[in-house]
Order: structure tokens, then C-alpha cells, then sequence
């Protein structure tokens, strides 16, 4: 009987063993993966505290109206050299466009969508039928890389307008000035 | 006995099992984790995106070769194909492995390119990161290879682990480096690092905060990089007792901007300090104890008619503003009735450099009664209303105090607050009491004081942010006061502060300021340039500028000296898109004629030729007319009949410019006027001979030929002539209404020389005072 006993008691001892060495395993790994020592990179960025209210960043969103660094750049020169004639939004309606025969181009419009008829345009000028330049030449005033920059800046008249975050633009005032 | 070694048996079974199991299972993944990196995903990722990208162009390029004609242009492509075909098998056969940028001379090791593989790779731009490219032309400006990323961008370089790399720009205090990755606009911040010139090309945000440092002048109270020995932005404030009222200083110490309301920050360079209303008190009562000498007695009899003519024909508003329309460099007047008594204004007028040698203000040429007209105008006009006394201060004035007490005590505050720091007043020493902002960019995040703000993200950035915006948020007792900011412009100013890191950076990356080794004016011209106060509006010898961009150091060579000299008598806007316009500084015929020689012997401009206007030959005539119509100039510049508003007129050019000027400017615009518009044609010197010789020919006389011979045309065609007039009607119509009410001055006729003469005086007026 003891005999039997025993064998009763030694036959389940090695999946015993393998059990509780497994869920031994098995907890370490876990404790370390509730740790985010292993996990991969999405569940660890996943894992960040809540982002709070950022007031600088809401701020340079907000003066930058949504606009990158390259396009605020591009937006500079492009208000310094274009907007007098083709106007604040590209619609050809500078305050200098009154004065022109033909008016200046709708910049919204599909064809200066791609960058190459601009920058073309932009750095060697527009000529017209007649031979007369419409567009003055500014490549080399202004060289090729601030030209790209416009470029990029007139291109988003004809892009649908960019999404901006506006849980960020919101928070701006929420720290209220003293009183 | 055998039961309890049996058990003892089974749990070292267990122990060893496990332990075994535990150690080979870790090897195991130790292997696999040390294998399996998330920058070799990447590169996989980024590798497929780029040659999807690439084989897109090679496409288009291919359906573009099918397409074309011209064999120029097919050669072109080939070779372009060629080259992207060679780019694609080596991105195909890239070896996955670390990536690392050794900059030495920066002492930084980065491997930011293991993941951002693809950042030279122009077709990649806009996709998500790591797999984008970078943006525009920065990475061609600064060599990958001689520049590497963390010095602007920040974060660990070592690392090849996005957290590890301290990519989250929010920061708690788990985070694994100090500083965090800068993107979007924090990235300027780190132009600043080299970049110690004011203005840095593209990066806008970085320049306008080193703009509003400036302007707000905080350089009085702290140790500014970039910003030594820069004058005090405020006035003297010696004699402030027979200048002002009490209820305006009270006004004025409570809260400048309730007093006046206006956007420009210039105007708010005056803080809201954070004092209670009895050191407000204290501190007016100081200040208005005087024991300057008595004012000089006005005239007693007064013509504020004329004295309003006289102020719009000084063109006051090209710097004051009335209600908010105008210049920018002095205060608004329609407020000046509730602040300065009449026999103060009166001997400013007559004598301002006495009062504050640093103003920016000419001194004019008016005589006593003059004077006394322009002061009974104002009061006229804006009446005489003492403005009311702030909320709470009618008690605190009752209440007892000794007035001894309360100097001694305003005394103090005076110079405890840092009034010093932006006011001159004798017997005061200029002291910065505020720390000096020299790496205020690389302060430790963890001994930041926050107060007791909360909600925000805590980094130097917000921190720097919330202290700007208003100093008594975080810390109620601080002595900073409240510059009453919008939110952009502290974001802009913050931007500029964080670029003052404490980075070693070495020599040759940094970027100078633009150094101002001028040479000093001579003696009689200093004082003129000094009395004038040229320096406000124009730029001489590199020093000033506040209103006109132009610099008069090549004036000689540049205009003719009959034009100079008449120009002084009566100036006039040049042109007609400018808001500014040239004040008329009445000098006498003596100054103005010194003035004028010395322009013309003196400041101008060897590179630009001394050119005879007889020697010009009837062909250069026609082919620079030529020119002018084939360049279509007369898209900004007016000539005659019709053109557009951007460039000066060039109808009476002939009598302004000096031929050697327009010669050297139409070659080289760029060379002599950076930051003009007039585009670069790429002429050669016949070219511009030819242009010279065709605007040396528009000089008054011929204007008026001209007008003779057009009214015969017009005589002849009768009705065209008319619609072509209606049209040109519309036209102007049109530009006035856009511009209003500083309408453009429009071509003028020239039988009306006269009528011109009255516009040009009445652009004065062209916002009149008290609607």
C-alpha cells in the first residue's frame, strides 16, 4: 500500500516540478513586464502619463498659425517680395495688383500645386506672350534656397487647409495674467 | 525520517528545476532581446519606404522619357535615372547595422541615424518619423557629417532606444536624459546656440524674441548675452514734478496698460510692477518731490489753429500716434493733455534735448509763439481733463503719512525694484539687479521653483514661459514685474531665452554678430545728425534706423545735390507704399546746405562709377526704354502714365538719381540694397548704361513736353482718351479704398506742380487728429 503511495506521490512530482518552475518563470517575467522593462516600444510610449497643458507650446502654435519652421521662413519672403502684388492668401489680390494689366495669378489654383512651375517662376521670372516680363526674375536675389522655402509656404494656398491640433491652440489663456 | 528527506529532496528539485528553467529561459531572451532591436525594424520599414519612394520618381521619370520630344532634355533624364538607379541598389544592399556620427570637434557621438536612416533622402520628406526625411534645406546648410543632430536636436545621442533617446519632449522626473529631443519650434532655440547676430535666417520665431527682448528692454535689469552696453530704453526721470500730475503717476505706476490701451509693446515697455497701492504712493511722491529749476514762462497769447497747421505740416504722426494711428517712436498725444502741464510741454517743444539728452525726438527749428501754438492746439483738441484717480488710491492718498516718511520709503522701492535698470535719475546708480540670464537655457529642470502652479507640463521651457507671462504666478512676492505680454510674443521671447545654453561651442561654428566698427561723424555733422536726431529714423554708419530702412552712408552717390538740397525744404514720400514719411525739420538754408555738401563729398560709395549723363548716346536711349518696357518695371515703379505702387516714381528720376546710381543698382541690386525688392535682371553694363541713359532722360522739363503733347493727342482722339480715363479712375478708386486713409500720392500731372507741392504737405494730415 505504501508502496503504492509512494508511486502515487512520485508520478505527478515532475510535472509538479515543471509546473512550478513555469509559473515561477512566468511571475518574474511578468512582474518585469508590468515594469516596462521588456516591452516593446508602442506599449511603453503607450504607457506615458497623460500629456498635460503645455502654454508654451500652445503660444508658438498659436503666432505660428499652424505653419513649420520651413513655411514660416517661406512665409516671410513670400510677404516681403509676392504679397504686394498676389495678396495676403495668393488670390492675386495685393494691394499693387490694382495697378497691373494682366492682374497677377490666383496662387490657389491647382497648377501651382506641384513646385516646379514655381520655383521655375519664381527663380527665372514670367514672361509674357509679348515678351514682357509679368513676374520679375528674384532667383538671384533671393538664391535658390529661400525661393524653395517660398515655394513650400505658396504651395499650401492650393493644399486643403492643415489640421491643427486645437486641443493644444485651446489652452492658451488658461493661465489667467494677475489681478 | 525517509518522508521529511524526501520532501527536503522534492524542494531542492524545485529550486534547481526552476532556477535552471529561469536561467535558460533568460539566456534565451537576453539572446533574443539583444537580437531583436527596434532599430532593426526600422531600417526595414524606413528601407521599403524609401524604395517606394524612389521607384515612384524612376517611374515618373520613365512615363516622362516615353513622353518627350526634345533630346536634351531626354539626355537629362537618362543620366537622372541612371544616378537614382545606382541610389536605389544601394539602398537595397545596406547592411543592417549601428549607425554613428563621431563629431569631435562638438564632442558628441550620435546614432540617430540608425533609425533615421532615411534624413538626407529628399523623397521621403513627410513621412512619419523615423522614416521621413528632413525638412527643408537645413541639413544642407549644416553637414550631417560636420554637425551630427544632437547639438540642435538634443537627447541622447548614444542611445538606439526611442525612450532611452529622450525623444518625449514632456518631461517627469523619470526621464532618462536631461535634455529632451527638440522638435517643431523649440528646435530655434538651438540656432541661437551658434547664431549670435539678432536676425537668424529661418528661424523666425528666435529672431522676433531677440527682437522683443530689445524692445521690452530687459537688459536693464538683467545681464543679457548679446545685449552689453545697449542704452536704457526709458526716460530721464530728474524733474518729473513740474512735468506731470500726481493722479497721472499714480495712473501710471497702477497699470499702464488700463491707462492707455494700446498693442504695440513699445508702448508697454512700462511694466506693471508688483507693488501694493501704498508703495505706489510712496513711490509717486518720490518722484515728483523736485528741486529742479522753474520751468521758462509760455507766452501768454495763443493761435491753436495754427499751431494744428503746424503740427501736420511737421508730420508729427510719422512718429506719434493720435488714437492709436501713426508712428511708433513717440507717445501718443491724444493722452498727453491728462499727463504734462502746458509750461512743460511748451519748453519741450521749444528746448526737449535739455530735458532728455537721449530722446529720440529732433529738436525743431520753432520759434517761442510756434512753440505755444502747437501746445494750445493739443489742448484744443484733446482738452484738459486730469485723468481720474485709480480705484482704492483717494484713500490711501487721505490717509496720514509724513511725506518724509513716504519719500524715504519711495526712495527705497526706487531703487529695491530696479527702476534704474531702464530710468536714469541722478543721484542713482545703474544697478542689474535681477540674475543674469547667461545659460539660463541649460538650468537644471529639477531645482526649478514652481510655486504652486500646477496643470502644466513641468519642463524650462513652460517654466521660463509662466515666469515671463507673469512673474507673481509662481512666486507672489517677486520682484519682476508683469510686462503685460500677449501670449505669441512670450512664446517668441522664450524661444530666445532657451537658446542661452551653457554649451561650449567652438570657435569656428559660431556665427558672429554683425560687428559695428564705423567710423565716427565729424564735428559739425554730429551735432547736425545729433540735433536732427537722423539717427531715429535712418541708419549712418550703421547705428540707428528705427523708421527708415535705408542707410544714408552711400546718399552721395546715390541722388543729385540740387534734389538733396530741395529735398530738406520741403521732403516729400518717396515712396508711395510707405506709411513713414520724411519730417519737415524746417532747417535753415545754411544747415541744409552743409548738410547737403556733406552727403555729397563725403558719404558715398567708390564702387559706384561717376558717370557723364552727356555721354549717353541716342541708341542707349532707345534700348533702355526698351528695357524698361520688356522688363515690365513699370510693374512697381511709375513712369509717366500708369505703373504700380511698390518702387519709388520714376517720373522725375532724371532729376533725383545720379546716373552712376542707377547704373550700379539695376547690375548689382543685391550687392548695394540686400533688403530691397527691385529684382536682379542679370544685366550686363550696356544694359545698365542703356537703363541709366533712358531714366537720366525723365527729368521734369520733359514731363512737361510731354504733357503739352498729350493734351494735343488728347484733343485728336476725343472719346478713347476718355474711357482710358475712366478705367485709370477705377483703378485708383480702387487702391484708395484699399489703402485708406493713407491713400497713395497719385501720378502727379505735371501742369499741377503746385497742387502737388499741397498733397505732399497735406500727407502730414493724412490722419487727422481727434476724427
Amino acid at each position: 500500500m505504501s508502496r503504492n503511495n509512494n508511486d502515487s506521490d512520485r508520478l505527478p512530482r515532475i510535472p509538479l516540478i515543471a509546473g512550478l518552475s513555469i509559473l515561477f518563470v512566468v511571475c518574474v517575467a511578468a512582474s518585469l513586464w508590468s515594469f516596462k522593462v521588456f516591452s516593446p516600444e508602442s506599449i511603453k510610449r503607450a504607457a506615458l502619463p497623460e500629456k498635460k497643458h503645455d502654454p508654451l507650446l500652445g503660444a508658438l502654435l498659436d503666432i505660428s498659425d499652424g505653419l513649420d519652421n520651413t513655411d514660416l521662413a517661406g512665409k516671410g519672403f513670400y510677404d516681403k517680395y509676392c504679397k504686394v502684388c498676389h495678396g495676403e492668401t495668393g488670390r492675386g489680390d495685393g494691394f499693387n495688383s490694382f495697378n497691373l494689366k494682366p492682374r497677377p495669378v490666383d496662387l490657389s489654383e491647382e497648377i501651382f500645386g506641384g513646385g516646379e512651375i514655381l520655383t521655375r517662376t519664381i527663380m527665372d521670372g514670367f514672361t509674357g506672350k509679348d515678351g514682357i516680363i509679368r513676374c520679375p526674375p528674384f532667383g538671384s536675389v533671393l538664391g535658390e534656397d529661400r525661393v524653395q522655402a517660398a515655394v513650400m509656404y505658396v504651395q499650401q494656398f492650393s493644399a486643403p487647409p492643415p489640421q491643427t491640433e486645437q486641443t493644444r491652440v485651446e489652452g492658451v489663456e488658461e493661465i489667467a495674467p494677475i489681478e | 525520517m525517509g518522508k521529511r528527506k524526501a520532501a527536503i529532496g522534492l524542494a531542492h528539485y524545485i529550486w534547481f528545476a526552476s532556477l535552471g528553467t529561469a536561467l535558460f529561459l533568460s539566456f534565451i531572451w537576453l539572446c533574443l532581446d539583444e537580437y531583436v532591436r527596434d532599430w532593426k525594424n526600422h531600417q526595414v520599414i524606413v528601407q521599403r519606404i524609401q524604395v517606394k519612394a524612389l521607384n515612384d520618381r524612376i517611374d515618373a521619370i520613365d512615363s516622362e522619357l516615353h513622353n518627350t520630344m526634345d533630346d536634351l532634355r531626354k539626355k537629362k533624364l537618362k543620366s537622372t535615372m541612371e544616378r537614382m538607379n545606382m541610389v536605389l541598389a544601394q539602398i537595397k544592399t545596406r547592411p543592417k547595422k549601428i549607425q554613428q556620427l563621431e563629431i569631435h570637434a562638438l564632442d558628441k557621438i550620435d546614432r540617430c541615424t540608425t533609425c533615421h536612416i532615411a534624413i538626407d533622402d529628399k523623397n521621403v520628406i513627410g513621412e512619419e518619423h523615423p522614416a521621413g526625411g528632413h525638412p527643408g534645406e537645413y541639413l544642407k546648410w549644416h553637414d550631417i557629417d560636420e554637425y551630427g543632430c544632437t547639438i540642435c536636436h538634443e537627447g541622447q545621442g548614444l542611445s538606439t532606444d526611442y525612450m532611452q533617446a529622450a525623444h518625449e519632449p514632456i518631461k517627469g522626473f523619470d526621464r532618462p536624459w536631461e535634455a529632451a529631443v527638440l522638435t517643431e519650434y523649440f528646435i530655434e532655440s538651438s540656432c541661437g546656440k551658434c547664431h549670435l547676430d539678432r536676425e537668424v535666417p529661418f528661424a523666425p520665431m528666435l529672431t522676433q524674441g531677440r527682437h522683443l527682448i530689445e524692445l521690452a528692454g530687459c537688459y536693464g535689469c538683467h545681464e543679457v548675452p548679446l545685449f552689453k552696453d545697449e542704452p536704457k530704453v526709458a526716460p530721464r526721470l530728474d524733474g518729473l514734478g513740474v512735468k506731470v500730475n500726481m493722479p497721472w503717476l499714480l495712473n501710471w505706476l497702477h497699470d499702464p496698460r488700463e491707462y492707455e490701451d494700446s498693442k504695440k509693446l513699445v508702448r508697454h515697455r512700462m511694466p506693471r510692477f508688483n507693488i501694493s497701492k501704498e508703495e505706489i504712493v510712496d513711490l509717486a511722491t518720490f518722484l515728483m518731490e523736485t528741486d529742479e529749476k522753474p520751468l521758462e514762462p509760455a507766452p501768454l497769447d495763443d493761435d491753436p489753429d495754427a499751431g494744428g497747421l503746424l503740427f501736420r505740416e511737421s508730420r508729427c504722426v510719422t512718429c506719434h500716434t493720435i488714437e492709436g494711428k501713426g508712428g511708433y517712436l513717440g507717445p501718443e498725444l491724444s493722452l498727453i493733455t491728462t499727463k504734462v502741464n502746458k509750461g512743460w510741454m511748451y519748453n519741450w517743444i521749444k528746448n526737449n534735448h535739455h530735458f532728455q539728452p537721449k530722446t529720440k525726438m529732433p529738436q525743431f527749428n520753432f520759434n517761442d509763439q510756434q512753440c505755444m501754438n502747437i501746445v494750445s492746439y493739443f489742448w484744443e483738441e484733446f482738452g484738459e481733463d486730469p485723468p481720474e484717480l485709480p480705484e482704492g488710491f483717494e484713500e490711501v492718498l487721505k490717509a496720514e503719512a509724513k511725506k518724509e516718511d513716504r519719500i524715504a520709503r519711495g526712495k527705497k522701492l526706487f531703487s529695491e525694484r530696479g527702476c534704474t535698470g531702464c530710468h536714469d535719475k541722478a543721484g542713482f546708480k545703474t544697478e542689474k539687479i535681477a540674475p543674469p540670464l547667461e545659460g539660463v537655457g541649460s538650468r537644471s529642470e529639477y531645482l526649478l521653483n514652481w510655486g504652486e502652479v500646477e496643470g502644466i507640463e513641468k519642463y524650462l521651457g513652460d517654466w521660463l514661459y509662466v515666469k515671463v507671462e507673469g512673474p507673481a504666478t509662481m512666486d507672489p512676492k517677486a520682484k519682476m514685474p508683469n510686462f503685460q505680454l500677449k501670449p505669441g510674443e512670450v512664446g517668441a521671447i522664450t524661444i530666445a531665452l532657451l537658446s542661452y545654453t551653457e554649451e561650449k561651442i567652438p570657435h569656428n561654428y559660431i556665427v558672429p554678430a554683425k560687428s559695428k566698427a564705423y567710423p565716427e561723424l565729424p564735428g559739425r555733422m554730429n551735432r547736425i545728425v545729433d540735433r536732427f536726431r537722423c539717427r531715429s529714423c535712418h541708419v549712418i554708419y550703421g547705428e540707428g534706423g528705427w523708421v527708415s530702412g535705408h542707410p544714408l552712408d552711400s546718399e552721395g552717390s546715390e541722388v543729385q545735390k540740387p534734389w538733396l538740397r530741395a529735398y530738406f525744404d520741403l521732403p516729400y514720400t518717396l515712396r508711395p507704399i510707405l506709411r513713414e514719411r520724411m519730417i519737415n525739420l524746417r532747417m535753415e538754408p545754411e544747415t541744409a546746405d552743409y548738410l547737403a555738401s556733406f552727403l555729397k563729398t563725403v558719404m558715398i560709395n567708390n564702387t559706384i562709377p561717376d558717370m557723364d549723363e552727356e555721354s549717353f548716346t541716342e541708341e542707349q536711349v532707345e534700348k533702355g526704354k526698351e528695357l524698361f518696357k520688356e522688363k515690365g518695371c513699370r510693374s512697381c515703379h511709375i513712369l509717366g502714365e500708369g505703373g504700380g505702387y511698390v518702387g519709388p516714381p520714376m517720373t522725375e528720376v532724371g532729376d533725383r538719381l545720379t546716373p552712376g546710381w542707377i547704373y550700379a543698382y539695376t547690375k548689382d541690386p543685391n550687392h548695394y540694397q540686400p533688403w530691397a525688392i527691385q529684382p536682379d535682371y542679370g544685366f550686363t553694363e550696356d544694359d545698365s548704361t542703356a537703363m541709366a541713359a533712358y531714366l537720366m532722360t525723365w527729368k521734369k522739363k520733359k514731363k512737361e513736353e510731354e504733357a503739352k503733347e498729350e493734351v494735343e493727342v488728347k484733343a485728336q482722339a476725343g472719346v478713347k482718351v476718355e474711357t482710358g480715363v475712366k478705367e485709370k479712375a477705377e483703378v485708383k478708386e480702387q487702391t484708395e479704398e484699399k489703402k485708406a486713409p493713407e491713400a497713395p500720392v497719385a501720378p502727379v500731372a505735371p501742369e499741377e506742380k503746385e497742387a502737388k507741392a499741397e498733397q505732399v504737405s497735406s500727407l502730414g494730415a493724412g490722419i487727422q487728429p481727434g476724427g
